[in-house]
């Protein structure tokens, strides 16, 4: 992305002809830009500024919204459940995150061996992420995981009787996880990816000079790929904190049991459109921007010690 | 360098054009159009919740209006109860809401406080009240101003599964004079009896209008009229305290009973014959004895409190109908309310649907029809006729999401989380936090 920008920035004329922008070019350039900067302006820029107005009002979406200065601010500060949700997103975003990618990793280097039928296997793997944050699924989940559930007879089965892994407070969240963890398959197919781009030489050489498969995967696997690694996890943590559907399915749009399974964006959800009060909500929608963009930077920040360009 | 200074500005301006049309399609819309017949053909569109069974025959509510009002048509909308109050809010607020709503109590003031709702009195000419009792019609107002009409009428109730306790040998109790002690002793003995198979009662308290009656029969109410929350912590810690000590003697285990909260009807354990006695509005015995029909249930009166002289029975409307204050065609949306809560037609087809019909003609023109169960569920609205007191006060804006605060609390308490003084305390505090909230 960013070097495709730079290129563009580049390209004709760069900075010597700035002040003699063939009208032309520039009137095609602007019709090609107008689909994109309508959309921009009318799908996310305007309601992203309309939602910044409303966090400082008490909007209720019913009558006219008036100002109250910092008064969200002030109410977050004392909102017990706030902190709830806090806690729970970031449990499931850095829990979930990192396995989700070793998992991908691991099996995207088993399947990288080479295997008959690949594509099949690449396939199925990748299936989930196709469904994991689907509306069928998240109930799929909730009977496998209930009482009576599947995996309960499952169990049974070894003698062992298990709880409500989703009605306990103790292993909703766990339930949810796994959930995230299950749609392994887009992450996979992007280290697949970034696999075979690896020269097969660096391998060989390493062979010969006695390395093993592990110290290979060390040494090399892991330093090539790891902007690879960083694009995955950027993307990542981004996704998992804004997960809504799994846990509005699995709780009912309650959050529970207990709010264990009280997602951030639920939270938000339930203060605008179940309680009416959408200045706070849209407050919510704006911390949970700069949460996301605050670890995004240290992201990019820390990325600096460990991800090798080879450029 | 001056194209693209004078670019930015350009984009400036966009944004701040794109913004002004949000913003101004979010305010409070004009007032309510002419309470008059059209001489032209008029759409209106009627939303309502609920199950299949209901589309269908509100659908032929739909028909049979139109066949005697050729010149208004009506669109039906419908959904579940959570999806549909998301598109009430997003509908209301993006000025484009259905003309007439089916209402809940829940949400009633809500609406109604921030002038959402057309007040019926200007509607008289086209509709017709005559039908209802004072208190039904009292049930609809907030501030004196009629906003809604009740559909149907309920009253709380145990519903018992009689299969279940003549299997086991035990008797229905008298529920004339039966205390919350009785309830629970008797419970704790079924699930005894049973071995464990079955279990007595579900959860005591997940749901507000519970904690009302027990909260009316110790002196003290949820609400008052101005909407502030009245509620004493000691008022409700006896009902969980009971979930505590009977959490898997006499009732499921706590994740079990976590599960029944959000559990559909026919998964229920007193539909699958594993529970003997559920908390229930009389209405619903007919949705639970389709669910079951190898089961017998019977409707018996709610447990009293020792030593109290107030029942805190009521009846609720099970549901409202209402008309939006911004529709263009009050007139005919008064002339289609009047067809749903009088026309003799129109009860016919809706039978029990939406309750027991809260207009009391419309229910004679009906009794004789009812299946069993409705019927016991009409008889039941008989039995209670002389114990039921004043309704409470309607639940105020800002709490329309009391049951969730309720079972959020509740299971705090089943889950070890918190002792029941605790989760009462913290229920009476988020509750008047969220109501203070949507006052200011």
């Amino acid at each position: 992305m960013v070097s495709e920008f730079r290129a563009l920035r580049k390209a004709p004329g760069g900075s010597g002809q700035k002040g003699r922008v063939n009208s032309r070019d520039g009137r095609a350039a602007a019709v090609f830009l107008a689909p994109w900067v309508v959309g921009l302006v009318v799908i996310t820029a305007g309601p992203m500024l309309m939602s910044l107005y409303l966090s400082f009002t008490d909007y209720n979406l019913l009558s006219n919204a008036n100002f109250t200065g910092l008064e969200n601010i002030q109410r977050m500060l004392d909102d017990d459940r706030l902190v709830k949700s806090l806690t729970v997103t970031m449990v499931y975003v850095f829990v979930s995150t990192p396995i989700q990618l070793a998992v991908a990793l691991g099996l995207a280097v088993v399947l990288d061996r080479g295997l008959r039928g690949l594509a099949l296997y690449r396939s199925i793997f990748y299936l989930p992420s196709l469904l994991g944050s689907s509306v069928a699924v998240a109930i799929l989940w909730k009977r496998v995981f209930g009482v009576d559930g599947l995996f309960n007879q499952f169990l049974a089965l070894f003698g062992i009787d298990g709880p409500g892994w989703i009605s306990s407070p103790s292993t909703a969240l766990s339930t949810l996880i796994l959930l995230h963890v299950w749609t392994f398959g887009a992450p996979m197919v992007i280290f697949l990816a970034g696999l075979r781009q690896i020269p097969r030489e660096f391998y060989e050489a390493a062979a010969v000079d006695g390395a093993s498969k592990r110290q290979q995967f060390r040494r090399i696997t892991l330093p090539l790929l790891s902007p690879i690694i960083f694009f995955n996890l950027v993307l990542g943590i981004i996704g998992a904190f804004q997960s809504f559907t799994q846990a509005f399915i699995v709780s009912d749009g309650r959050g529970g049991p207990s709010d264990s399974t009280l997602f951030f964006t639920l939270y938000l959800y339930q203060q605008g459109f179940q309680n009416f009060n959408m200045g706070y909500a849209s407050a919510l929608a704006w911390l949970l921007l700069i949460i996301i963009a605050a670890f995004t930077a240290i992201n990019f920040w820390v990325s600096k010690y460990w991800v090798f360009y080879d450029n | 360098m001056s194209t693209r200074f004078s670019r930015r500005v350009l984009f400036g301006g966009a944004i701040a054009a794109a913004s002004a049309v949000v913003l101004a399609g979010c305010g409070v819309g004009e007032e309510t159009a002419d309470v008059a017949l059209s001489n032209e053909e008029v759409t209106l569109r009627f939303s309502w919740w609920g199950s299949d069974s209901r589309h269908e025959l509100t659908n032929q509510l739909i028909d049979a209006f139109e066949k005697e009002n050729p010149k208004i048509k009506v669109k039906g909308e419908f959904s579940d109860w959570v999806g549909y109050w998301d598109r009430m809010a997003t509908t209301f607020a993006a000025n484009d809401a259905p003309d007439i709503v089916q209402m809940d109590e829940l949400y009633l003031r809500t609406y109604a406080d921030r002038n959402s709702l057309l007040d019926l009195g200007k509607t008289t000419e086209f509709l017709n009240t005559d039908g209802f009792s004072d208190v039904s019609l009292a049930a609809g107002q907030a501030g004196g101003t009629q906003y809604a009409l009740p559909i149907g009428n309920g009253s709380l109730s145990v519903v018992a599964n009689k299969t279940v306790l003549d299997e086991l040998k035990i008797d229905l109790p008298d529920d004339k004079t039966w205390t919350w002690d009785d309830y629970a002793k008797i419970s704790a003995e079924i699930s005894e009896k049973s071995g464990g198979k079955v279990v007595g009662s579900g959860i005591v308290g997940s749901e507000a209008s519970l904690i009302s009656i027990y909260a009316r029969q110790q002196g003290g109410s949820l609400f008052d009229d101005n909407g502030k929350v009245t509620l004493k912590p000691e008022q409700l810690t006896p009902l969980w305290q009971m979930n505590k000590d009977m959490a898997g003697k006499g009732m499921p285990s706590a994740e079990a009973t976590a599960e029944q909260m959000s559990a559909p009807l026919n998964q229920t354990w007193l539909v699958l014959g594993k529970q003997a006695f559920n908390f229930n509005y009389n209405t619903q015995i007919t949705s639970l004895q389709a669910a079951a029909p190898d089961q017998e249930f019977v409707l018996l009166q709610m447990p009293q409190s020792a030593g109290s002289d107030q029942t805190g029975f009521y009846y609720k409307p099970s549901m409202y109908w209402a008309i939006s204050a911004r529709t263009e065609h009050p007139a005919e949306a008064a002339k289609f309310l009047d067809f749903l809560a009088n026309s003799e037609t129109a009860a016919k087809i809706q039978g029990t649907d939406r309750g027991i019909p809260a207009n009391e003609d419309s229910l004679a023109a009906i009794r004789p029809d009812l299946d069993p169960s409705s019927e016991l569920a009409a008889k039941f609205n008989d039995q209670v006729k002389d114990l039921v007191q004043d309704p409470p006060a309607l639940t105020p804006a800002g709490a329309s999401d009391i049951n969730a605060m309720i079972q959020r609390q509740a299971q705090e308490v089943l889950f070890d989380r918190a002792t029941p003084e605790e989760a009462s305390t913290k229920f009476i505090e988020e509750l008047t936090a969220a109501v203070d909230a949507a006052a200011s």
